[in-house]
C-alpha cells in the first residue's frame, strides 16, 4: 500500500512539474515604420519654393534650402526631385497628374542683447542674439489638390555670434532638416517583446 | 482497492500526456519564434487555441507575431486578450506599452522658451 502512494506522489509531482511557469523569452524582430507620405504613389516629385521672410539680411539662404530639397532630401527619400520653375504649367501637363510638389515658408527672427562674459579675468558686455527659425512645409498631392503633409518645425539658438549668420543658419537649419527627414522618411528599427514561454 | 488506484494512476498519466502534446505544440511554437519563423510559429499557437488551450501566453506570443508581419490592431486586440486573462503580468503590460508607442509615437517635446533677464 506504502508503494502505492508513493508511485501516485512520484507521479503527481512529476505532472506539476510540467506545469511548472518558465518566464519568458526576449524575441527581436525587424520593422519598417510606414512614413508619413507613400512616395512611390508619385511618379513626380517637384520643390516648388520656400518663401523666405528673414530679418537677417547678411545671410541669403536660399542656396542651403536648395541645396537640401534638390540634393539631400531626394537621398533620404530615395527619389529625384526637380525644380519646378513655373508650378501652373506642372497642374497642366497630364503627365504630371500623379506629382507631389513641395512648398513652404521659412521665418528666421533674431533678438539682439548683451550677455557677461568672462574673458582673462575680465568681466565683458558681450552683443549676442537668439535666433529662432520656423519652418513651415507643405506636401501638395497635384491631382487632388490636397496637402498629404504639412508640418511646422522650430529650432532655436540662444547666445549666437552676430558676427558669423552663415554658421547660425546652417546649425538652426540642419536641425530643421534633420527633424523633417525623421518625420517623413520610412525607418527600419528592430522591435524588441517578451515571448511568454509559460 | 488496487483497481481503484490503477484507474487514478491511468488517469494522471493519460492527462499528464495529453496536456503534454498541447504544451510541446506550444514550446514548439516558442523555439520556432525564437528563430524568427514566425509564421510557422503562429500557426502553432492557433492550432493550440483552437484546441481549447486559451492562456494568455498564447494570446501574447500572437500578438507578437501580428506586430512582425505589420497587423497592429490585430496586435493590439490579442494583447488586450491576453491581459484580460493574466491582469497583472508585466511582460505583457510591457508588450502592450511598446506596440501602443509603435502605433503612436510620442511628440518630439516642444523647445522650452528662454526666461527674459
Amino acid at each position: 500500500m506504502k508503494k502505492i502512494s508513493i508511485i501516485i506522489l512520484i507521479l503527481i509531482s512529476f505532472v506539476l512539474t510540467g506545469c511548472k511557469i518558465q518566464g519568458h523569452k526576449i524575441v527581436h524582430f525587424e520593422v519598417i515604420n510606414k512614413g508619413a507620405i507613400d512616395f512611390d504613389k508619385y511618379k513626380n516629385i517637384f520643390f516648388e519654393d520656400i518663401k523666405i521672410n528673414s530679418s537677417v539680411k547678411s545671410y541669403d539662404p536660399i542656396p542651403d534650402i536648395n541645396e537640401f530639397f534638390l540634393e539631400e532630401f531626394p537621398k533620404a527619400i530615395k527619389r529625384d526631385i526637380k525644380r519646378a520653375e513655373v508650378p501652373e504649367s506642372i497642374s497642366k501637363d497630364p503627365v504630371s497628374g500623379s506629382s507631389l510638389i513641395i512648398r513652404g515658408e521659412l521665418t528666421l527672427k533674431t533678438i539682439k542683447r548683451s550677455i557677461i562674459r568672462e574673458k582673462k579675468k575680465e568681466k565683458k558686455f558681450v552683443k549676442v542674439e537668439n535666433w529662432e527659425m520656423e519652418m513651415k512645409i507643405f506636401f501638395t498631392d497635384m491631382k487632388s489638390g490636397k496637402k498629404v503633409f504639412f508640418k511646422t518645425l522650430k529650432s532655436l539658438l540662444n547666445t549666437a555670434d552676430p558676427k558669423k549668420p552663415d554658421y547660425n543658419f546652417k546649425f538652426l537649419f540642419t536641425k530643421i532638416t534633420e527633424k523633417l527627414i525623421k518625420g517623413i522618411i520610412r525607418v527600419g528599427k528592430t522591435e524588441r517583446r517578451y515571448l511568454l514561454i509559460k | 482497492m488496487k483497481t481503484v488506484i490503477t484507474i487514478i494512476s491511468a488517469l494522471i498519466l493519460f492527462s499528464s500526456c495529453s496536456k503534454q502534446t498541447v504544451r510541446s505544440e506550444f514550446d514548439f511554437a516558442n523555439k520556432l519564434a525564437q528563430r524568427g519563423l514566425w509564421k510557422e510559429a503562429n500557426y502553432r499557437w492557433e492550432k493550440s487555441l483552437s484546441k481549447g488551450n486559451d492562456s494568455a501566453s498564447i494570446h501574447n506570443n500572437i500578438a507578437i507575431s501580428m506586430e512582425q508581419r505589420g497587423d497592429l490592431k490585430g496586435a493590439l486586440k490579442e494583447y488586450k486578450k491576453a491581459l484580460k486573462i493574466a491582469p497583472g503580468n508585466r511582460y505583457i503590460k510591457e508588450n502592450l506599452k511598446r506596440l501602443e508607442i509603435r502605433i503612436k509615437p510620442p511628440e518630439d517635446k516642444k523647445p522650452r522658451k528662454e526666461k527674459k533677464k
